[in-house]
């Protein structure tokens, strides 16, 4: 019997990209739920310092920029505290709010998102997302939360990319469809 | 077309202190889903706990092991467990004595078997305590980069009157 997680689109990083688009020209309109799977992602970024990760949706293969996204999440830390991170009219989903995926040995960030009534033209594109990594100081954090693309629009696809400047210098990012 | 959520094996016991689930993780996959639906335990703890099988099937045992788990509960306020350098990921799930009462525990597990690769895990559960309703979400690494080829669970106290686990894979 064929499974029920269907690949779609993959990008396999093994050298330095600006971002990362799954879906675009790829996408298939025929599923209600996806998945996206972000799996060993390192950056080139050695500063010692915070920076992030981000997403935004495609809308006929093109990233939107639009200050329309709304996120909310819990931040997972090993050694302090647990933090909230939350935006509202934002141009972008911030996927992980901490530098991380340096040189260091082990180091990347791991996680699964799943996206919702992208399809839909009439409706908002809504997101779920659960990661898990090591920021360059070695501390382990992992954020739990969701976002909203506020624009009543059919989206095909997400882009992913590191903050100004830095590049994603490895990692593989598979989208899925999840068959009814 | 196949699917790409790939059931890989299952591993149960009855009345036993721990569970090994060898040679669950290959090559062949780099992220894993791993779920349990049956589970009951002899004293009330942190129920789902466990630690990587090396390649000789040994237990990794050194403290190398972070965590963060956010505990949803429906009769208290929230709470967080933190853990550091600890010698096994510990708070997956939260158990009750009652038998028959069961669980509900899913998480990934990313590039257990990457030599060049930390292993890391998150996912979340929803089981019962003796004061109700104990939710998770929670995160953890094993900072070790080495080649992982199992699991082996194991509860803060008690033994297990009872255990299920499945391992798939994400091609």
């Amino acid at each position: 019997m064929a499974g029920s997680l269907i690949k779609i689109d993959e990008e396999i990083v093994t050298s330095a990209v600006a971002s990362v688009t799954l879906g675009g020209a790829n996408w298939d309109s025929s599923y209600d739920v996806y998945m996206v799977k972000m799996n060993n992602v390192q950056t080139d970024y050695t500063g010692g310092g915070y920076q992030f990760t981000y997403l935004r949706v495609l809308t006929g293969g093109v990233a939107q920029t639009d200050a329309n996204y709304d996120f909310a999440y819990k931040a997972l830390l090993a050694p302090i505290a647990f933090q909230n991170a939350s935006a509202t009219n934002s141009t972008s989903f911030t996927i992980n709010q901490s530098g991380m995926e340096g040189s260091t040995t082990g180091e990347s960030l791991n996680g699964i998102m799943y996206l919702f009534n992208f399809n839909n033209a009439s409706e908002y594109s809504f997101g779920t997302l659960e990661n898990v990594f090591v920021t360059y100081a070695g501390t382990t954090m992992g954020n739990n939360g969701g976002f909203v693309k506020t624009t009543a629009e059919a989206n095909n696809g997400v882009q992913i990319y590191y903050s100004s400047g830095y590049n994603i210098d490895s990692g593989t990012f598979t989208l899925y469809g999840l068959k009814k | 077309m196949a699917g790409s959520l790939e059931f890989i094996t299952s591993a149960s016991g009855t009345s036993v202190s721990s569970l090994s689930v060898t040679d669950c993780f290959s090559v062949d996959y780099d992220v894993y889903y791993v779920s349990i639906t049956k589970a009951d335990l002899t004293s009330q703890s942190w129920g789902i706990g466990f630690r990587y099988l090396d390649t000789g099937g040994s237990e990794v045992s050194s403290a190398i092991y972070d965590e963060a788990t956010l505990d949803l509960l429906s009769y208290s306020a929230f709470g967080e467990d933190k853990l550091t350098n600890a010698t096994k990921q510990t708070r997956f799930s939260y158990f009750t004595t009652a038998t028959s009462v069961g669980t509900g525990v899913g998480f990934y597990v990313f590039n257990p078997y990457d030599s060049s690769s930390y292993t890391f895990s998150q996912g979340q559960s929803s089981a019962v305590g003796n004061s109700g309703l104990v939710g998770t979400k929670v995160i953890g690494v094993c900072k070790q980069s080495a080649t992982h080829t199992g699991l082996k669970f194991l509860p803060d106290l008690g033994t297990y009157d009872n255990i299920t686990v499945n391992v798939y894979g994400v091609k």
